[in-house]
């Protein structure tokens, strides 16, 4: 009698091992986490296959949903849409925010930097002091002086 | 005993759970930088105006999410378009170090769109979508990873009255974007490209060296 209730206890707890591992092995293989496009690829697919102005104003939009609904989660903006924003930005004439996108893709994605001081020479070349930039931890005014070493001018 | 078969079922999917694929081809992507990508326009060989236009931009997402850094589509499509360079195959001649200078890029995407047809039959239509990938290193020139794929999706009417059925898939297949098939290939291309490094499970070269080891030793 004992003994049955432990085999069966032992079953059980076996079954309830499985069960686990089961679970954790599926939980690893779960959609990752961390990256908000929104409803990017519509309005960029709208604005090859027929831009106007509505389109182009959506997919600004759009863009800005992008990094409100990133940094409101605290994830980092995807690749790229912050430049891709402040393109548009510029276009509108919103200059302070061109400036403050561009400056915080420079320092969210190393990546980025060649691209920025190759296409975006009007931030770059006066670097602008942005609030984000200005608390600036150790690691990005490494990286600003090793550039100004480059022949990067100081305003 | 009634315990047995789902102990049993249990267990199989836990082993299969556990046993790891086996890893990506990663070997090239460690021998270089392989962070950044820029997607070069696509080439078009179909008698679709539009196709590398619109091809192009369901690229950067889906890579993007694949843990790679992709320079902005938008600006990078403009940047070539100021250039007077629309079309992918305009770029042939262009030596990949290029892109490395002009945009910091390690690798370029580069892709061939095949097919992006419409063929329509009075009752059932289908649409086919056809691309050829190459990911190329900008220092060395090497092709690191190729694939290509096409697939086809009917447009066929769901409707039983034959003129509405004739209607509607006209309709249909008019309206059918190639986009979702475009999206079908490009998920199942990426996912046979190592993970890029801002996805959480992007290895380094050396973990991935520990992990073909000990795949390497569990099959042996």
């Amino acid at each position: 009698m004992n003994h049955a209730t432990t085999a069966a206890g032992s079953v059980r707890s076996l079954l309830l091992a499985c069960l686990v591992l089961t679970l954790a092995a599926c939980a690893s293989t779960a959609p990752r986490h961390g990256m908000y496009w929104g409803n990017y690829e519509t309005s960029l697919y709208r604005l090859a296959d027929a831009p106007d102005d509505r389109v182009q104003q959506q997919h600004l939009s759009n863009l800005r949903q992008v990094v409100n609904v990133s940094d409101s989660r605290g994830w980092p903006p995807p690749p790229g849409a912050m430049l891709e924003l402040a393109m548009l930005e510029l276009q509108m004439g919103n200059y302070d925010a061109y400036a403050l996108l561009v400056n915080r893709e420079y320092h969210l994605y190393p990546e980025s930097r060649m691209y920025i001081q190759r296409w975006f020479t009007d931030v770059m070349v006066t670097p602008v002091v942005t609030e984000e930039s200005e608390p600036a931890d150790e690691s990005t005014e490494a990286v600003d002086q090793a550039e100004q070493s480059n022949g990067e001018s100081q305003p | 005993m009634m315990l047995r078969t789902p102990l049993l079922i249990l267990l199989t999917l836990t082993v299969v759970a556990c046993a790891s694929p086996r890893p990506v081809d990663h070997a090239r992507f460690n021998e270089q930088p392989a962070r950044s990508v820029l997607i070069l326009p696509p080439a078009n060989q179909t008698t679709a105006a539009q196709a590398s236009e619109l091809y192009y931009t369901s690229l950067a997402v889906p890579l993007s999410q694949a843990g790679f850094y992709v320079f902005p589509a938008l600006v990078t499509q403009r940047i070539m378009q100021n250039e007077g360079i629309i079309d992918g195959a305009q770029l042939e001649h262009v030596p990949m170090s290029q892109f490395y200078e002009r945009f910091g890029a390690d690798m370029v995407l580069k892709t061939t769109v095949t097919q992006w047809d419409t063929s329509y039959v009075v009752i059932s239509g289908s649409v086919t979508v056809g691309v050829q990938f190459e990911l190329i290193s900008t220092r060395t020139g090497e092709v690191l990873w190729q694939h290509r794929d096409r697939r086809v999706a009917n447009t066929g009417s769901g409707n039983t009255n034959l003129l509405g059925m004739v209607l509607e898939t006209a309709l249909n297949t008019v309206q059918q974007d190639y986009i979702p098939l475009a999206r079908e290939i490009n998920q199942a291309a990426f996912a046979r490209v190592p993970y890029g490094p801002y996805h959480p499970r992007y290895q380094t070269p050396e973990q991935y060296q520990e992990r073909l080891r000990v795949w390497q030793e569990e099959r042996d």
